[in-house]
């Protein structure tokens, strides 16, 4: 059964980590306007009384400085989460990628959740460090693995339990990193044509490699078509910090 | 296990002593599947030229009806093999299609040229026969192509001279050796601090210079900082910038070249691609132009990440099981990736494997 609105998380703040969508009650309206896409709606899970759901703040030692209440409700056991909840992370990925298109970055977003928690959200920072391996999902390990250092998590457990949401296929190099943390369930939006890991170039994702960490699944297609525009859009802004296209350089010398 | 020295700490002596020794490694260019595989051979109809004189008219005749494009390395005419023949020429026709294998399904002459314009005299009853898929990239797959139907070779001199061990001259390889000791180093002190005895090393070969020296740093708290990873972040570290904070591993290093001449580098060797693709700051994009060594295969993760960091060479000691540049991919050679670059196996490939053993 679908619920009306459920599975829609608070869009509004981006800085903060609004709450899971299976969870929370009408109060959560207040982390923010409803400013996205699909409207937020106070009518989800009517059958939950207030004082049922576990209301945790998980953030307040973890997370210096930034206030954000995380509402863990109906967590599902190991990293089985129902279509709405999956859709709904990925409306969020989606919105990340929305932001750093607008900022001129590569339009890639994505997040770490373990137990119905944000635990990070990464973004390609390749030109920024000048390290070509600094990929969205690399970024979002090394949150997820400062976050359970800050708590005094066992990375090896977190990750287990940990579902990566990213609105385009992992490339090569990432989905091999996702093995080694065994980060058990992936769910992606459009395909990697140049780079994918997860089947576009190489099925790494579930590839015989014994001494690479474990295989893991992946669920793809959640609005492929937007992350694809995205990139084209990207792509054709060009990226200035890329060598120059070999191709491109002897027309320029003919001209 | 022989102790390596550093060679910043003995490179004078090491220096002079392998000028007069006899290196006890090889070195083995990994290629890729196309270049290293056998022959592919596919089945094709030929007919025997019973007319010699009328050859060149039937050759222009039947390319212009069957031109056999993606076969152009394929001799339309052959010298009979077969002494004792009949005949002197044969010569082929086109590729056979699907279920045309079987000798009942056979073609003859007069069906295969059908409604063609040409003038089937001189030739005789057609007959199948095996003839390479694809044009042969190495002399080992010529050799093979040729026994089958005579082809074009058009032998790609570098790698020719890489399978022979030709590429790199005697001095090359004392270079080599030096890095790759440098990285056999690193593993140690890597392995001393409890780390995985695996190193590596960047270096630029226009400006011999080494960039970074690096070890596996991988531990629960990051275990994704294999020596390549490493490397690849000091390198950035070199140029300003970087993520991570070596300095709890003294052996990790890098030399900045933020405030280097630009000039210098290039002066040294012009026109090279790094010239070319090198940024305003005068700096090249991330590693390209660089050589890494590294003392063991790197996994897939590191192998991408050499892709997308757009290394010019990689040299490791020996493989890994699940490695990435020769092993289970060849990660280095997909032309469906946007860069490729060169590998090489066996630099000091003893020394490397008993890193594996003592750890």
């Amino acid at each position: 059964m679908r619920l009306p609105g459920a599975g829609k998380p608070s869009p509004s703040r981006i800085s903060s980590l609004v709450c899971p969508p299976s969870g929370g009650s009408p109060g959560n309206s207040s982390l923010g306007p409803p400013t996205f896409r699909r409207p937020f709606s106070s009518a989800w899970l009517p059958g939950f009384a207030l004082s049922t759901l576990p209301l945790v703040r998980l953030a307040s030692g973890c997370r210096g400085g930034m206030e954000e209440t995380i509402t863990a409700a109906l967590t599902a056991p190991g990293v089985s989460v129902s279509a709405e909840e999956r859709e709904a992370w990925m409306e969020r990925a989606m919105h990340m990628a929305k932001e750093a298109l607008e900022n001129g970055e590569v339009p890639v977003g994505c997040l770490m959740v373990y137990n119905n928690e944000v635990l990070a959200k990464g973004r390609n920072e390749v030109n920024q460090t000048k390290n070509a391996t600094r990929h969205a999902e690399m970024v979002a390990i090394d949150q997820v693995l400062e976050w359970c250092h800050r708590c005094g998590k066992n990375p090896t457990e977190v990750f287990e339990h940990t579902v990566l949401y990213v609105t385009v296929e992992p490339c090569i190099m990432c989905a091999a990193a996702l093995r080694l943390m065994k980060i058990p369930l992936v769910v992606y939006g459009c395909q990697n044509e140049r780079f994918g890991g997860c089947g576009s170039v190489l099925d790494i994702a579930s590839a015989d490699l014994p001494n690479t960490g474990t295989p893991f699944k992946c669920i793809p297609g959640y609005q492929a078509e937007e992350a694809v525009e995205m990139l084209k859009t990207f792509y054709k802004q060009e990226n200035p910090n890329a060598p120059k296209s070999k191709v491109r350089k002897k027309e320029c010398h003919k001209c | 296990m022989d102790r390596v020295l550093c060679p910043g700490e003995h490179g004078e002596e090491n220096g002079s002593v392998m000028e007069h020794k006899a290196l006890p490694w090889q070195i083995f260019p990994v290629l890729s599947d196309q270049q290293s595989q056998g022959v592919e051979l596919v089945l094709a109809y030929a007919v025997p030229i019973l007319d010699k004189k009328k050859t060149s008219r039937l050759v222009k005749e039947i390319s212009a009806v069957y031109p056999l494009e993606g076969q152009q390395h394929l001799r339309r005419v052959r010298a009979c093999t077969d002494k004792a023949s009949p005949h002197p020429l044969e010569m082929l026709i086109r590729l056979a299609k699907p279920g045309e294998e079987k000798a009942e399904g056979l073609h003859t002459l007069s069906e295969l040229l059908a409604d063609k314009p040409v003038d089937c005299g001189g030739l005789g009853e057609p007959f199948l026969v095996h003839v390479p898929a694809h044009p042969p990239l190495t002399r080992v797959q010529f050799e093979e192509a040729k026994s089958h139907w005579p082809t074009a070779f058009h032998e790609d001199k570098y790698v020719a001279s890489a399978l022979t061990g030709h590429l790199f001259s005697r001095e090359d390889k004392v270079k080599m050796q030096t890095y790759m000791k440098q990285a056999v180093w690193a593993a140690q002190q890597g392995a001393e601090k409890g780390m995985k005895a695996i190193g590596a090393v960047v270096v630029d070969p226009a400006t011999e210079t080494v960039l970074a020296v690096g070890h596996d740093c991988r531990s629960a708290s990051n275990p994704l900082l294999h020596a390549t990873m490493v490397c690849i972040d000091l390198v950035a570290q070199g140029q300003g910038r970087g993520t991570y904070n070596f300095k709890s591993y003294p052996a990790c290093t890098f030399s900045p070249l933020g405030n280097r001449d630009p000039s210098v580098s290039k002066a040294i060797r012009a026109g090279t691609v790094r010239k070319s693709e090198s940024r305003d700051d005068g700096l090249p994009y991330i590693c390209t132009g660089y050589e890494l060594y590294v003392t063991r295969e790197p996994c897939v993760m590191c192998a991408m990440a050499l892709v997308h960091s757009r290394i010019q060479r990689v040299f490791y000691g020996i493989a890994s099981p699940d490695g990435a540049l020769g092993t289970k991919y060849k990660i280095h050679t997909r032309q469906d990736l946007n860069h490729r670059f060169e590998v090489f196996r066996g630099i000091l490939e003893d020394q490397c494997c008993s890193l594996i053993k003592a750890s």
